[in-house]
């Protein structure tokens, strides 16, 4: 083939055009986010009782409203138990079982176990929601659920009420979401770990280092791309959670639930406070984005300190 | 892995070639929904079929394709949370169903037609007849005012059925408790309930979740209801007079409900339960008496394997109960005859008393015809307290939200959180701001 | 990798301690928590409601029963709503990754320019609670006719999830080896070549991974399928489910069946392609 000097240069770094590619998905976020939500903003203005109701000018009302609702504070309150649910706990179980099963199962009963292992730690993802939360009201049924029956069976005489006192409401929900958000995780982390060269491994072996160390030193930063991206998504999925308060607790018992979606959902369907509810959305949303902001420069950063 | 252009190629073909399968076939399937224009009727409810008034509705789709043999008929189902929440929104748009069934109450109903969602019905409720089946407190819910308030204004919806709350109770357990005859006044019923407990069985059978955990609230209510007269009931209903909650019956109410709470009558741990659950739980034979309406008769009938019985609270001015559900045709509708065809069909004698044979409790029908004696019975029972004008209807009606608001508040006192005077003075509070908003419109 | 030192006892498959067996059971023993609550609802789809009633959620079937299916599917259109499910989540999934892989070539080989800035302002696709976009798109879908039309959630979803696998796949694609593209380029090829002959393989399992995570959760979508689908014959498999719920009653035994039927098909999916999902999401980012 005559070899056309066609200097590499500007073929790969003529970045103008590389903007065309660009162009689908910027044309569909624009319709499908970014004018919704202005125009989310915008109703955020107004009282307005929704479908074809008079919006009546508020002005900042609505929000000077929310930063003295108790309730909206009470909801962020329980999105930081969201995110220990959603984020924290099955990262950290999520790591230990995909090296537990990757690294050390593995090698012992062979992939066919392993796989199947994996896609029983998934099946809660693929649930719908509607079916999770009407599966665990019944086992967190406090005198006829599965969970107070092995208790019982095990001599605890007295369970707690799960879904219905206040003070433990939240974390029988959290319950529920460590058990449906553990398999993403661990399918995650399990091919993650097929890129970490075994040669590091033995190498550190031959050092005379133990398991832990090994983990610690040589799995854990080398999946760290996985790590971060899990913990990302992990996090603002928990700031927006919705479906299992929904279908769980309603945002009960005595409001101990409540959630910021689902706080903004009541105030669209329920209350019909339209324009307080696009209030509760959109500093929902700037809290999402700063959260979000914060970790991707912080990632950003810890990259370009990796040694390329 | 050679990578060869192949491949690569394949991939894309794929992709495209499915996409454009899709969108055919899509389109095919798309052009049937909601392409009828005037020739298709469009019916939408949430009715489940297998109830009295499901199988009512499924004859009077029979009598309306008999009545219009050319019309195409769309009998579509959602569910009552789905309609509820998509109403306000979807009914401003063009392509509306023709008749739609629709919840009662300010909230949800009295908002549709403050809005212009829904068409007045008036005239054509007066040309048909249907004031004259509909009578009473029946029609309380069917007419709204400009604010959207019920119980006065213009006809924007048409109930089939009626709806009473009673106390379904276990024979057998109330015969080992001792009780030998249902109690005929408040005194009696505390003090059967007290033998109840006596023998180590939680009387009724409760539950308090904010996701369909209403026994509670009903509990309380008719606690409210069985002091309160006609006035007093439609100042708080239909947001007439300002109501005071630290007066009788309110107060009076809220203290006997803590009474019964501490005492044991309802249960623990209710917070977490639903309404299913309270009905299995009494179902069991856990637990002597459910509260509930009409809604779980026919389970109770088909699935009690125990002699059971009802009655309304004994000793009640009033008791909880409604007329069902609403028709309603939506304004942006475009085949308005046949949608109040289709309304006049739902209330003719076959429809109704069809109903009727079921357990429906219809408005229009004759109890008489009513076969079985249980059934027949039952219905009477409401047909007595609707001439009698003693249904409270249900508490949640009055202003926005009232829904999770008092479901809050019965947690709290459920659980010991909330004392009669706190309840009392937050009631006051939201009802009062609730009705500032909607009268200022 | 010559090995002549010190033995490597991991490498022995014969060998298998009783520590062994016993991280085994703790791994079976997590998947046994993780699987108890579905065999519930098994339970609970073979009993009759009288039986259910009686003698509670846990207790075995008395007797063995279709009655809560045939019940089900009496009420609901589920081959109709399983067409529905299955179109929009295929063509969402597939179409949201093709629109992902062209915008994230753009970002992470294009480098073009505040790619960081276009990253973070597509990631807030995914950041919007629905609650916020749901007035909005439904007036939207109302006016270009959309409506109640399955092509409504599709055009939605394809964006929401096309900026999520756009995330993803940068950052995998600006670690992919420049020595590669750039070789590509001296042979005279275009950027449109170059991303179909050079980068797609090489990212292929990556891409799979988005495809099968983007079906399932798709699939699984509610809230926003709920308003702009109002019309039952647009319905999808999860909302189907849902108009079982009554406000005064409810059958819960065909709810458990409705539940076990709308399940089906994601586990089937899911046990077709969880092979591919092994390979990994980062995969392509390898030396």
């Amino acid at each position: 083939m005559a070899a056309r000097l066609r200097s590499p240069r500007r073929s790969l770094e003529h970045r103008g055009a590389y903007w065309l590619y660009l162009l689908p998905l910027a044309a569909g976020f624009v319709i499908v986010v970014a004018a919704p939500f202005a125009m989310n903003v915008y109703t955020s203005l107004f009282h307005w009782k929704g479908g074809q109701a008079p919006m009546r000018w508020a002005g900042l009302d609505n929000y000077l409203t929310l930063f003295t609702d108790e309730t909206f504070w009470r909801s962020f309150q329980n999105s930081v138990a969201m995110i220990v649910a959603i984020t924290v706990i099955p990262t950290i179980i999520g790591i230990l079982l995909a090296a537990l099963l990757f690294d050390y199962l593995g090698r012992r009963f062979g992939d066919r176990a392993i796989a199947v292992l994996r896609a029983t730690y998934y099946l809660p993802q693929i649930l719908p929601i509607a079916v999770a939360g009407f599966i665990w009201s019944t086992i967190l049924n406090t005198q006829q659920g599965s969970l107070s029956l092995m208790l019982r069976s095990l001599g605890i005489q007295d369970p707690p009420d799960w879904l219905g006192d206040p003070g433990i409401a939240v974390y029988s929900v959290m319950l529920m979401l460590v058990w449906l958000q553990i398999g993403y995780p661990v399918v995650i982390f399990m091919s993650a770990l097929q890129r970490v060269d075994p040669e590091l491994y033995e190498a550190a072996e031959l050092d005379g280092a133990g398991w832990w160390r090994r983990f610690q030193a040589i799995t854990i930063p080398q999946i760290r791309p996985e790590i971060f991206v899990v913990v990302l998504t992990a996090t603002i999925a928990a700031l927006k959670v919705f479906a299992p308060i929904l279908i769980l607790t309603g945002g009960g018992p005595e409001n101990s639930t409540v959630v910021p979606s689902y706080y903004a959902y009541r105030s669209f369907f329920e209350l019909s406070r339209v324009g307080y509810g696009s209030t509760i959305a959109t500093v929902m949303s700037l809290v999402i984005f700063i959260v979000a902001a914060v970790m991707l420069t912080w990632q950003h950063r810890e990259t370009r300190k990796e040694p390329r | 892995m050679r990578v060869t252009t192949r491949n690569a190629l394949r991939g894309v073909v794929g992709t495209v070639a499915a996409t454009a399968v899709a969108v055919s076939l899509a389109g095919c399937a798309g052009s049937d929904a909601g392409e009828g224009g005037d020739k298709t009727f469009t019916i939408l409810q949430y009715e489940n079929p297998e109830t009295a008034q499901g199988q009512g509705w499924q004859l009077a789709l029979e009598l309306f394709k008999k009545k219009h043999p050319d019309v195409e008929v769309d009998f579509q189902t959602t569910s009552f949370d789905a309609a509820r929440q998509n109403a306000k929104i979807t009914l401003t748009g063009g392509d509306v169903p023709d008749v739609i069934e629709f919840n009662k109450g300010n909230a949800d109903g009295g908002q549709l037609a403050a809005q212009g969602l829904l068409a007045p019905l008036t005239d054509v409720a007066k040309e048909r007849g249907w004031d004259e089946k509909i009578t009473g407190a029946m029609q309380a819910f069917a007419q709204y005012d400009e604010q959207g308030l019920a119980g006065s204004g213009d006809w924007y919806g048409v109930p089939n059925i009626g709806e009473y709350v009673m106390f379904y109770y276990n024979k057998e357990l109330f015969a080992e408790a001792g009780i030998t005859e249902e109690p005929t006044d408040l005194d009696e019923f505390e003090a059967a309930m007290d033998k109840l407990l006596a023998a180590g069985i939680t009387p009724i059978s409760s539950s308090a979740a904010t996701s369909q955990g209403f026994n509670q609230m009903w509990v309380w209510y008719s606690l409210v209801s069985a002091g309160a007269d006609r006035t007093s009931i439609d100042d708080f209903m239909f947001l007439r007079e300002p109501v005071d909650f630290s007066a009788s019956p309110w107060s009076d109410a809220a203290e006997r409900f803590q009474e019964w709470i501490d005492k044991g009558y309802v249960g623990t741990e209710l917070g977490g339960l639903n309404f299913e659950q309270a009905t299995v739980n009494f179902l069991s034979g856990d637990k002597a008496m459910l509260i509930w309406n009409q809604g779980e008769f026919a389970r109770i009938r088909e699935q009690a394997d125990f002699d059971w019985g009802y009655f309304t609270l004994p000793g009640a001015n009033m008791q909880m109960g409604s007329s069902g559900h609403l028709w309603g045709v939506p304004a942006n509708a475009t085949n308005k005859e046949l949608a109040y065809d289709w309304i006049d069909i739902t209330l003719s004698e076959e429809v109704q008393n069809k109903i009727g044979q079921l357990g429906g409790l219809p408005l229009a029908g004759d109890a008489s015809t009513i076969e079985d004696e249980l059934t027949r019975e039952y219905t009477e029972r409401f047909n007595e307290l609707l001439d009698a004008d003693t249904l409270s209807f249900y508490p949640d009606y009055p202003v926005p939200g009232f829904l999770d608001f008092i479901q809050s508040g019965m947690q709290a006192m459920s659980n010991g959180n909330m004392t009669a005077d706190e309840w009392t003075a937050e009631l006051q509070k939201f009802y009062d701001e609730g009705r500032d908003v909607a009268l200022a419109g | 990798m010559s090995a002549t030192l010190a033995p490597a006892p991991r490498s022995s498959r014969r060998r298998r301690t009783p520590l062994n067996w016993l991280m085994l059971a703790l791994a079976v023993t997590v998947a046994v928590l993780m699987a108890a609550p579905f065999l519930l609802l098994v339970l609970n789809a073979f009993k009759t409601g009288a039986d259910y009633s009686t003698n509670g959620p846990l207790a075995w079937p008395t007797t063995f029963t279709f009655e809560a299916f045939t019940s089900y599917l009496s009420r609901v259109d589920f081959p109709r709503a399983l067409w529905n499910s299955v179109l929009s989540s295929t063509v969402i999934a597939f179409a949201g990754t093709a629109l992902a892989l062209l915008a994230s070539y753009a970002i992470g080989i294009g480098r073009i320019r505040a790619n960081t800035a276009i990253t973070a302002l597509l990631l807030v696709a995914t950041m919007v609670p629905h609650e916020a976009l749901i007035y909005p798109l439904f007036y939207g879908a109302q006016a270009t006719g959309l409506l109640n039309s399955i092509w409504s959630i599709v055009v939605v979803f394809i964006v929401l999830w096309a900026a999520y696998g756009t995330y993803i796949l940068s950052s995998v694609m600006s670690t992919f080896p420049r020595e590669v593209l750039e070789a590509a380029a001296i042979d005279g090829a275009g950027r449109w070549r170059i991303l179909w002959t050079v980068v797609f393989p090489i990212v292929r399992p990556t891409l799979t991974v988005l495809v099968v995570f983007t079906f399932i959760w798709s699939w699984n979508e509610f809230y926003i399928p709920l308003i702009l689908l109002g019309d039952p014959a647009s319905q999808t498999v999860p909302i189907a489910l849902s108009t079982l719920r009554g406000q005064h009653s409810i059958d819960i035994t065909v709810v458990n069946a409705g539940s076990l039927l709308s399940l089906i098909p994601t586990l089937v999916f899911f046990l077709i392609f969880q092979r591919t999902i092994s390979r990994g999401v980062t995969a392509g980012a390898v030396k």
